[in-house]
């Protein structure tokens, strides 16, 4: 494969996508561990780091797969492929630029609503109505709305019975050293399905799905009874039982905060990469079909774009933002942080393109209305909403004109 | 940053509710000493007291407005918006009560038969047991939130209620049992001392009046 100029300056573009997610969203989703203490600053880089690369490596092909080929169908662009890299090139630069004006205003967009519309914006110029997937457009604005909304109803549900089983009882400390263990290897099963499912399909070539279920078994079972042990050997130090057995629950949070950030990573990796990935099949294969697969540098080098914004700008952000969101404690941030990555690794195998910090927010808001946190300023959701809104036409709109500009500039072959 | 996590969280009330009884249960300690200072007419002690008191009800007023402040409507809360501001001003009222009995006894300079000084030292003590139990059950109210509103907390917090009721009661009744005492004295004592005396009887029932709705708001705060 030749160097090519244009192919450069779009993996730049996905890549300055990338680091832009990594110092914004990711920052969204590890607060509440922050916030709670359950992380430490330099821990939660850490973790959002490793578990973003990982899920964007092995999970961010579905996503990816949506984005470069499901919304605009590749076939109207048979006669003339180019004009797809074109278009690519300016849906990476025209979401670039919304989502940078947007950080700038201190707007709270999502890159998932800029990138799918800038690829309606393109989608309308360069192939017509026809050319979009509309039946797509539908399911995923329906994922938007239902995203926040399953969110909630998982934290609230979880909450709940963390009320019933550990804060309801005369000894909640008792109580969450004998259900704590359950909690451990139901994340740890989510988590094992997840990466064990990603390795067989990327790396093993296929491995039986029942193969796959048993290891996550496995691994649940390892690790509740580890945590069993550790839990029976914890002696408490007498202080107020609640504050005690919060911080018992540190570690559990932990785990839930690794699943948000391996859901995230599977998910936003493809607001960066997808693009890309359309371009070098085209330039690849000279064809539109894409039946390629997406390389797997491609999602590693968002990965990697992921990682770098996560540890030169997203770890101030979440500074930030643990300051603010002191009053969500471990119980409260794992129940949250529990529905809003489930939500959004369910998303990412469907091909879903969700925002992760939407179903963050509506998973605060289930436990919220569990009685657990106790002001939740409804306020914000408005701001979503009214982000939400603009984001498509404004992003659609600088596509356009990105994109009529490369078409006239650069030479159509 | 276009982060919106943390516009999400809002400080939560409970802990400032605590603050605010905790400045509110100061004042009130005030009144012992305001009342026996009266009792003996010390008019020097009076005086100091009553600054006190007046001041430490503007720094619960303080709270109290700053506790309004934080809390904007568009907000979900683990409880009940309304229930907690009403919660505030029964809280505040007890404070301004106190001023009020400062200010009834500053008003006109007088002395309180000796035959009197038993009953009404008695009643101030069973309207401060209305606020002693008051401020325990606030300060569960941190726990109670923790705790996710568990039945646990509830019951604690509920006896503690119920405590206050049984004190006003009692309250009440040696009030009535003061004010016979005032009257038995009505040919010793001036008409104008008696007045002033009957307010000051009063506000005190008031005190422990406002304690016990106190309490009840806070049943309702319970039992969203």
């Amino acid at each position: 494969m030749i160097i090519n100029p244009l192919l450069v300056m779009a993996i730049l573009a996905a890549f300055y996508m990338a680091v832009n997610i990594g110092a914004n969203d990711v920052a969204n989703s590890m607060g509440t561990s922050v916030g709670s203490g359950a992380l430490t600053l330099k821990k939660a880089v850490i973790v959002a780091g490793v578990c973003n690369f990982v899920g964007a490596v092995l999970l961010g092909v579905y996503v990816t797969d949506t984005i470069r080929k499901g919304i605009i169908n590749p076939a109207a662009f048979a006669p003339n492929p180019n004009l797809l890299i074109y278009g690519m090139m300016a849906v990476l630069l025209g979401a670039g630029a919304w989502v940078s004006i947007a950080t700038y205003l201190k707007l709270p967009v999502s890159t998932t609503h800029s990138i799918v519309g800038a690829l309606i914006g393109f989608g309308l110029l360069g192939a017509g109505i026809p050319g979009i997937n509309w039946k797509v457009i539908g399911t995923i604005i329906l994922s938007w709305l239902i995203s926040p909304i399953a969110g909630a109803g998982i934290s609230y549900l979880l909450f709940t019975v963390i009320k019933r089983k550990i804060l309801d009882t005369p000894s909640p400390l008792k109580a969450a050293k004998r259900v704590g263990p359950f909690f451990v290897s139901l994340v740890l099963f989510v988590i094992g399905l997840a990466v064990v499912y990603g390795v067989s399909k990327r790396l093993l070539g296929s491995l039986h799905f029942s193969y796959v279920l048993g290891i996550a078994v496995a691994i649940a079972i390892i690790g509740g009874l580890a945590s069993y042990v550790f839990l029976r050997r914890y002696t408490l130090n007498g202080n107020d039982e609640y504050e005690e057995m919060e911080e018992l629950s540190k570690p559990l949070q932990i785990l839930s905060a690794s699943y948000e950030a391996l859901a995230q990573g599977a998910n936003d990796v493809a607001n960066s990469v997808g693009p890309i990935a359309a371009i070098l099949a085209v330039m690849e294969t000279q064809k539109v079909t894409m039946q390629v697969p997406v390389p797997i540098w491609v999602l590693a080098l968002g990965g990697v774009g992921l990682v770098i914004g996560i540890s030169t700008w997203g770890y101030r952000v979440m500074e930030t933002i643990g300051k603010k969101i002191t009053e969500i404690t471990p119980t409260r941030g794992f129940a949250a942080e529990f529905g809003a990555a489930t939500v959004v690794i369910v998303c990412s195998r469907l091909g879903m393109p969700v925002s992760t910090t939407h179903a963050s927010v509506g998973s605060v808001v289930g436990v919220g209305m569990a009685r657990g946190i106790g002001a939740i300023n409804l306020g914000v959701i408005r701001r979503i909403g009214i982000s939400w809104l603009v984001t498509l036409p404004i992003s659609a709109g600088l596509t356009m004109v990105i994109y009529k500009v490369l078409t006239a500039l650069l030479p159509h072959l | 940053m276009r982060s919106i996590m943390g516009a999400l969280f809002r400080k939560s009330p409970f802990e400032a509710l605590h603050r605010h009884m905790s400045k509110v249960k100061e004042c009130c300690n005030q009144l012992q000493p305001l009342m026996e200072a009266f009792v003996s007419g010390d008019r020097e002690l009076v005086r100091q007291k009553i600054k006190e008191i007046s001041d430490l009800e503007h720094e619960a007023d303080i709270i109290k407005n700053d506790i309004r402040e934080h809390l904007p409507h568009r907000l979900l809360m683990s409880v009940d918006r309304s229930d907690i501001l009403h919660f505030l001003n029964q809280e505040d009222a007890v404070a301004d009560s106190i001023e009020d009995i400062a200010r009834l006894i500053e008003m006109r300079e007088m002395s309180v038969p000796s035959e009197l000084k038993g009953e009404l030292m008695e009643l101030v003590d069973k309207v401060m047991h209305t606020i002693t139990s008051l401020e325990l059950a606030t300060s569960e109210i941190k726990a109670l939130a923790q705790s996710s509103f568990s039945k646990e907390e509830e019951e604690k917090i509920s006896e503690l209620i119920k405590r206050i009721d049984r004190s006003e009661f009692e309250a009440d009744l040696v009030q009535q049992r003061c004010a016979r005492k005032l009257f038995s004295l009505e040919n010793k004592i001036d008409l104008l001392s008696i007045v002033i005396l009957m307010k000051i009887m009063g506000e005190l029932g008031s005190v422990a009046d406002h304690a016990q709705n106190t309490g009840d708001r806070l049943r309702g705060i319970i039992a969203r």
